[in-house]
């Protein structure tokens, strides 16, 4: 098989082993929404179908008038996070990355130490803070608690951003007479731009997907993120799998946006055009 | 707030309860009247039926509370169930503690011995409130310790469901006995059907559903590794390991084996109270025919199940204050009422406690007639081992699975739980 | 941590970086540490590190109360009384003796190791496969991590759903290929093969997006260098590919590992830590004690241990990173 012949077949074979692979990686993304079309009676057929026998929107119906408003409050505890997580993180990494010094480590481990028991078991101690604090159902609770999952990550993802950075950059930021937080602003973080939209992104995510903290530290329903909306759903006896469903593909939405969104951010990566090459 | 909680549980919020008994413990000890000079009272229900039509029916079950006594209102605080204990305790440790507790009667030894209850003894004793208008079982789980803690709301419980075509069909009698209910599986297990399901799910409803076996067959909860339990776990999970109890069922709860025994996947299946209502439904749009019995036993004679179900407490400071628990027990005692109860059961998915009221509920419903025949039998989860209940019962759903999966036989997985009950 | 010296150090940098100085501008090439206005500036750094500092209480009082309860028998009673009396390391004693114990343990070890393989091998398969662009690549790669944007209590629910061993859908395939359904729920296998394969799905996205970035953080001219020398495409990915990611694969291994090791909801919701104790991890057996028993000191004792091994992981990553990076 010659050389060209053989970029032929990968140009087509390429997408085809691209889709099955995204197929895959989204099946139950795509069970989720095919659910979210059938009745409850159709979903316990056996077999399983694959594609809904009749799609009906009745599932749709049902949810979407109680999800849209905590959807509204997820969105910005979430955004809250992402800021929040960045205005910590970015001097720290920038920091950690400049300077190697003699407690980088402790630091690094320190921060790791912290993600590593499991939710469950800190939330009542955040509960018994925020008590004190007087900020038990409210959005600040939600978003300190948030970006304790978050901070650590991002340092440790943005250091090593930074620390891909050439010194020279910063080198001639400082002789040109700019400070360490004037060459931060204006000279090292626009080169790593990409990294850190992205790593906002991710810490977006991280405040999304919360669960346990929303349901301890929100305890009478003034704020109510979709996660714990959705769980209106799980009843006590039985569970109305198709009504879950569709408010979870709803939740899917503004992810999705966001997606499509900070797509180039996403896939531009590591450095940008300033100091590629 | 039924007996079983086959939702999917998520971690719940924890003891933050944990919380508060560091900063407040202490401080909510005052007992002022709650009535003020006209004689107004606010009466605060904790319970857990988030879920419609449950919810609506709990209002409308306090609402005559509120009616049946002037300047009484009613505040209701509904938490997931899953959370109920944690929240109890902590909205008590704050000083906002629960006037009435619509709960699990299966938390009542728990909630008591950490001192969210208040007994109710004197209410029981009075003429307000009769133990014979209510099944030994149901009435027995609201008592620890030798004190009543609570009368009991609505009864459930789980029954033998079959299918009419197929048993029909195939000339069986429904099952009586352990012999008959094995046979008949055996004989209905053919192209795809399997005889027998029943929820083996990991957790309460896994135990809930062996204990009729266990208690029929002379055993109890004190000793979980007797020669009749053996027996009865060797019974139980037999079915699974013959092939005429699907495997699935070791994670599928009762709501999640209703559908497919109507689709005719199973010939006879185990199924709770809740699930009647859809049962109905789907049956009928599906012109599929079944029938319901008691739970067999080892003889034939009653079988003795589990009480599951709804029961009214009172909170620990409601006896401080004379306007307030004057207004809680009229409340309590003004339930009884037939008309109010069936309203309530009928769409909470329960059977009235209160005997006069279960008449008229099974004389319109008669799909519900095989559990209440149970009753009369039935036994509180609670009696013998108590606040130890949940450790227990978890042990013996570990046991369960792993003597149904071959990972141990059925005496050593059961030496095991024994661990886990309380020496005596 | 910061000694008061270091805080007035800390002060004074800030407001030497805040301020711009002309009379900075000659400076030599390389501004040298502890020398006047390069004392000032190797200070000023310091100053970044304030906010996350302010932050730490956040993440330690959890750490330390979580300790403090597996001191103590903690129970629903000490709640409401404010007693739990200081038992030492009785709680620690009685889950390290507990034959539940070694269960747990063991499968947290399995879990996390087959976990971080898969999702490190097969994250990378991805992202290597996506570095170069094709027709859809972009658009796909976006696509690919969506997942990530359903909050898992979701997602496992669903997973649930599939993996149902009668109505599920991957039964039903299975079938359909001419394969034997899986006893997913019902066989020890099939249920920690289940919460295993769910959770290297739940973080494949993940590793995805961070090797995709790394890939693209190897400058192209490298692989040119190693074509001209002679290396294949195999060549080129372990001399060139696999160096050129080292300090991405430390964060993503040592995240995913901390990911694992803590993991709960999956499990939960999947399995309960059944059947018997198959998929029991220690996450899940200290929320078990603590919140179905009741047993909080108990509970927060297994946490301890949890907490030991995450150390022990995060101690070996640190080693690994001083080595490679320096």
């Amino acid at each position: 098989m010659n050389r060209r012949h053989s970029q032929a077949v990968g140009r087509v074979l390429k997408p085809i082993i691209g889709v099955a692979i995204t197929a895959v990686m989204l099946s139950p993304l795509l069970w989720m929404i095919s659910a979210s079309l059938q009745t409850r009676t159709q979903l316990y057929e056996i077999p399983a179908h694959i594609l809904p026998p009749t799609p009906t929107l009745a599932n749709f119906e049902a949810v979407i008038s109680t999800q849209i408003g905590s959807l509204g409050t997820s969105v910005v505890i979430s955004v809250a996070t992402a800021i929040l997580s960045l205005i910590i993180s970015v001097p720290a990494a920038y920091a950690l990355a400049q300077r190697q010094f003699r407690w980088t480590g402790t630091i690094v481990l320190l921060l790791l130490i912290t993600q590593m028991i499991p939710n469950v078991m800190t939330a009542t101690p955040f509960y018994l803070m925020f008590s004190r604090l007087g900020l038990v159902n409210s959005y600040p609770a939600l978003v300190l608690a948030d970006s304790t999952y978050a901070v650590p990550f991002a340092i440790l993802v943005l250091r090593a951003f930074f620390v891909e950075v050439p010194a020279e950059l910063r080198e001639a930021a400082l002789i040109d007479g700019a400070g360490e937080l004037g060459a931060l602003l204006r000279v090292v973080l626009p080169v790593v731009r990409t990294g850190v939209i992205a790593v906002g992104m991710f810490c977006f995510l991280f405040a999304w997907a919360d669960f346990v903290y929303a349901l301890t530290l929100s305890t009478d329903g003034s704020v109510v993120p979709f996660t714990l909306s959705i769980y209106s759903f799980i009843g006590a006896q039985q569970t109305n799998w198709n009504e879950l469903m569709a408010a979870a593909v709803l939740g899917i939405i503004p992810g999705a946006v966001l997606l499509i969104g900070a797509q180039r951010y996403i896939a531009a990566g590591l450095i940008g055009g300033a100091v590629k090459g | 707030m039924m007996s079983l909680h086959s939702r999917v549980a998520i971690p719940c919020s924890i003891a933050m309860a944990a919380v508060l008994s560091l900063t407040l413990a202490g401080c909510g000890g005052s007992s002022e009247p709650s009535a003020d000079s006209d004689g107004k009272v606010t009466i605060t229900v904790l319970d857990s039926e988030t879920d419609e039509p449950a919810n609506s029916a709990t209002d409308a079950l306090f609402a005559h509370c509120a009616s049946n006594q002037p300047g009484v209102t009613i505040k209701r605080v509904t938490v997931p169930a899953a959370e109920y204990i944690t929240k109890a305790v902590q909205l008590t440790a704050s000083g906002e503690a629960p006037d009435i507790l619509d709960t699990d009667g299966i938390n009542v030894p728990t909630l008591a011995q950490a001192g969210v209850l208040a007994p109710i003894d004197d209410l029981v004793s009075s003429d307000k409130i009769n133990a014979d208008d209510y099944d030994e079982g149901p009435f027995s789980a609201g008592s620890y310790d030798g004190h009543q803690y609570a009368m009991p709301l609505g009864n459930n419980g789980e029954a033998l469901f079959y299918n009419k075509t197929m048993l029909e069909d195939a000339g069986i009698e429904p099952p009586k006995t352990w012999a008959d209910l094995q046979s008949a599986a055996q004989e209905l297990t053919a192209g795809g059907v399997y005889g027998f399901a029943f929820s083996m799910q990991p957790g309460e409803e896994a135990t809930w559903n062996w204990l009729p076996s266990l208690w029929s067959n002379g055993g109890d909860l004190d000793e979980v590794n007797s020669p009749e339990a053996v027996e009865a776990m060797e019974y139980w999970t037999g079915f699974v390991e013959d092939g005429v109890s699907p495997k699935a069922q070791l994670n599928l709860s009762s709501a999640d084996i209703e559908p497919a025994f109507v689709q005719g996947k199973y010939a006879m299946a185990l199924l709770g109270t809740w699930t009647v209502p859809g049962l109905v439904k789907d049956a009928e749009a599906a012109g599929m025919e079944w029938g319901a019995v008691p739970q067999p036993s080892p003889d034939g004679s009653p079988s003795v199940t589990p009480f599951g179900g709804a029961v009214l407490a009172v909170g620990a400071k409601v006896v401080t204050d004379d306007a307030k628990q004057q207004a809680v027990f009229d409340c309590l005692a003004g339930l009884q009422d037939s008309a109010t109860m069936v309203e309530y059961a009928d769409s909470a998915g329960y059977i009235p406690s209160y005997h006069p009221a279960a008449t008229d509920f099974l004389a319109d419903r008669p799909q519900y007639q095989a559990y209440a025949d149970q009753f009369a039998s039935s036994k509180s989860r609670t009696g013998v081992v108590g606040a130890d209940y949940a450790k227990v019962s978890q042990a013996i759903s570990t046991a369960i699975s792993e003597v149904a999966t071959g990972q141990k036989s059925a005496q050593d997985a059961l030496d095991t739980a024994q661990a886990a009950v309380p020496a005596s | 941590m910061l000694s008061g010296k270091t805080k007035a150090d800390l002060g004074v940098g800030a407001e030497a970086s805040l301020t711009p100085r002309p009379s900075a501008a000659p400076r030599p090439t390389r501004p040298r540490a502890g020398r006047g206005l390069g004392a000032l500036r190797r200070h000023s750094i310091l100053f970044f590190l304030l906010p996350v500092v302010l932050y730490l209480p956040f993440f330690a009082y959890p750490i330390g109360y979580n300790f403090l309860v597996s001191l103590r028998d903690y129970t629903l009673s000490s709640l409401i009384t404010g007693e739990a009396p200081f038992v030492g390391l009785r709680n620690l004693s009685s889950v390290w003796h507990d034959p539940i114990f070694l269960t747990a343990l063991r499968n947290t070890l399995l879990f996390t190791l087959l976990s971080i393989t898969c999702q490190y091998v097969i994250g990378l398969a991805i992202a290597v496969f996506f570095s170069r662009p094709f027709f859809l690549s972009r658009t796909l790669r976006s696509v690919i991590i969506l997942p990530w944007l359903v909050p898992g209590v979701v997602t496992t629910a669903a997973w649930k759903w599939m993996f149902n061993e009668s109505n599920g859908l991957v039964n039903r395939l299975l079938m359909d290929v001419g394969l034997d359904p899986i006893g997913w729920f019902s066989t020890s296998s099939g249920a920690f093969a289940a919460v295993t394969i769910v959770n290297i799905w739940t973080g494949i996205a993940f590793t995805v997006v961070m090797l995709h970035s790394g890939l693209q953080g190897i400058p192209a001219d490298q692989y040119e260098a190693a074509s001209l020398d002679g290396a294949g495409a195999w060549g080129r990915f372990w001399h060139v590919t696999m160096p050129g990611l080292r300090p991405v694969t430390g964060i993503v291994i040592i995240l995913c590992l901390i990911g694992t090791l803590k993991q709960f909801d999956i499990v939960w919701v999947l399995t309960r830590g059944g059947p018997g104790n198959a998929t029991q991890l220690l996450s899940t057996w200290s929320y078990q004690l603590s919140f179905g028993e009741q047993a909080f000191g108990r509970g927060a004792a297994v946490g301890d241990f949890l907490f030991a091994l995450s150390l022990l992981a995060a101690a070996v990553y640190a080693i690994w990173n001083r080595r490679t990076t320096r």
